[in-house]
């Protein structure tokens, strides 16, 4: 049987996981894992086999700008292509709120703060951080799932460095679980 | 005694928490009609299954309903060891706590909404209508709309006692809850191992199932020396007295299992629910040691033994297999506490599935819910061993 599972950063990423789980679009067990902070992938993730798809949801506002960091992703990634079944890698621009305020279509973070009934960012992730899928199904009605998690940052980042990577977007996560449940 | 829906507010870790216990339409997957006796149309769920990781509050509700219980028996409610809220109250845990239920006793449906505070319950609002073949809804709404029966937010004495049911001209109706009251909690990591003499524990369900525990025991016979304790023979000769004037005996530690001992006070439960001793049973992590399909068969066991009685069964566990028993959905309820430590919902998967027929064990282990516990640090440690 094929295995889900799904790696993030941070408490407020996986509030919106468990949202996004409840509405189909990722499955599986969450694990919050940095994925360039990994020492022993082999070790710590050993309940990833050929069966597991892998979804890893990672930030790009820090991650290229330690030498260390990419060589550690780089031999992570490498590993988790040659044990999953499949892996994919959602790519924030550049984190987690500037994604929320172009998904929601909002001018700018401090009303994507006042969105949560928060006055600053603090406030506003703890808030994110508490809201259970019910709650925030509200919060993010008007979330544009075409554009939110839709960057491919790391792919073009693999091209320069000429190594290929499969990195997607929400949507097609979507279609690619509906097809592998088929 | 039975639990419709109860509300929790500053109770422990719940937070403006609210559980339901009645569901719409019955599933052609209940072994059991789910209903109120004489009044078949109140539905009820007659026996829920609790799982959840460590700490998701499974053993806490089974602590608020208790206390819910003892405070309808007209008890002082402020400091039960399982659960004790003088002490909340003093470290801060709890500022204001606010209860409010609807239960139904042999005749009437009941709503109450108490409040509770450092000095003593300070609110009491008490509803009662007559119970008809009407779905609970419609109970309700008429609940809903009807006076209080009584309502008072200044008492002349405060004191962690109903002032309702204490009252003298309040007779009729604690004598009516009284006598449809009567349950029995026990909880995990407890040591509370009695057996109440009145209601004894039959020699046969004490064989059949802690024989099925382990099968190196012959024989299980009541002592002729001794009235109420009971002796086990093992197939290699080895006698031991297991129970001793209604309680499990030292000696059982060093002859059965941990698991096998568990199987002792099962079948206690058990046997007094056959009894009708008691309307409400909440077995927390009881099984926790037992094999898997011991613990789905003592569940149908006692699924079969609530159809002959208006009463509510709550089971707790971890195992996920629980969820391969060909039950309803609506009889299961996910326990997640929230990330700032509260808890303010059960997931009841009826209502988030859609197809009763979709297996729902399958659905929890993709985690679809995000109740898997959260072996984040588990990892973390294990990454950084060194080699």
């Amino acid at each position: 049987m094929v295995k889900y599972i799904t790696l993030y950063e941070g408490e407020c990423e996986r509030s919106i996981i468990e949202w996004l789980k409840v509405k189909g679009y990722i499955f599986g067990r969450m694990y919050k894992q940095v994925l360039s902070d990994i020492k022993n992938i082999n070790r710590s993730l050993n309940m990833i086999n050929k069966k597991t798809v892998v979804t890893v949801v990672m930030d790009c506002d820090t991650i290229f700008l330690r030498e260390s960091n990419v060589a550690r992703l780089n031999q992570n990634i490498k590993w988790l292509l040659q044990n999953s079944k499949k892996l994919r890698i959602i790519t924030q621009n550049k984190n987690l709120e500037d994604e929320l305020v172009k998904g929601l279509g909002l001018k700018n973070l401090s009303i994507l703060y006042q969105h949560f009934n928060s006055s600053n960012k603090t406030t506003y992730k703890q808030k994110l951080a508490n809201l259970i899928p019910e709650k925030l199904e509200i919060k993010l009605a008007d979330l544009d799932l075409n554009i939110f998690w839709a960057t491919k940052i790391l792919h073009q980042f693999y091209q320069q460095k000429d190594i290929l990577i499969l990195n997607c977007a929400l949507s097609d996560i979507k279609r690619y679980t509906k097809q592998i449940k088929k | 005694m039975i639990f419709y829906e109860i509300k929790l507010d500053d109770l422990f870790q719940f937070k403006d928490f609210s559980i339901d216990f009645t569901y719409s339409r019955e599933s052609k997957y209940s072994p059991i009609s789910q209903a109120h006796k004489k009044f078949p149309n109140l539905k009820y769920k007659k026996f829920a299954v609790l799982l959840g990781a460590n700490a998701s509050g499974k053993t806490t509700l089974g602590k608020a309903l208790c206390l819910v219980q003892n405070f309808l028996n007209g008890k002082d409610i402020s400091n039960f060891s399982f659960a004790n809220i003088k002490s909340a109250f003093e470290k801060g845990i709890s500022k204001k706590i606010s209860i409010e239920t609807t239960f139904s006793t042999h005749s009437y449906m009941y709503y109450v909404n108490f409040k509770i505070e450092p000095k003593g319950i300070t609110s009491e609002i008490w509803k009662r209508i007559s119970l008809k073949n009407l779905s609970y809804i419609k109970h309700k709404q008429e609940l809903t709309e009807s006076k209080p029966i009584y309502k008072n937010d200044n008492f002349e004495t405060i004191s962690f006692v109903s002032y309702f049911l204490t009252s003298k001209e309040n007779i009729e109706h604690r004598h009516e809850i009284q006598t449809s009251i009567g349950f029995i909690y026990s909880f995990s990591g407890s040591d509370n191992n009695y057996i109440d003499e009145n209601i004894g524990l039959d020699i046969t369900y004490l064989k059949k199932i802690i024989m099925s525990f382990d099968n190196s025991i012959e024989d299980v016979i009541k002592s002729k020396e001794v009235q109420g304790n009971k002796i086990i023979h093992f197939k290699n000769g080895h006698k031991e007295i297991i129970l001793k004037n209604g309680k499990l005996s030292d000696e059982t530690s060093s002859v059965l299992s941990t698991g096998t001992k568990e199987g002792i006070m099962l079948a206690y439960m058990i046997y007094a629910l056959y009894r009708n001793a008691y309307h409400t049973l909440y077995i927390d992590e009881k099984m926790s040691h037992s094999h898997s399909e011991i613990e789905q068969q003592i569940i149908q066991i006692l699924i079969t033994l609530v159809d002959r009685i208006d009463g509510q069964v709550f089971v707790t566990s971890h195992n996920l297999d629980l969820l391969d028993l060909d039950i309803p959905n609506y009889n299961f309820m996910l326990f997640k506490k929230n990330r700032d430590g509260s808890i303010t919902n059960v997931i009841e998967p009826e209502k988030l599935v859609k197809h009763q027929n979709r297996k729902l064990k399958k659905i929890v282990e993709e985690d679809i819910f995000s109740t898997a516990p959260t072996l984040d640090s588990l990892i973390d440690l294990h990454d950084s061993l060194s080699d």
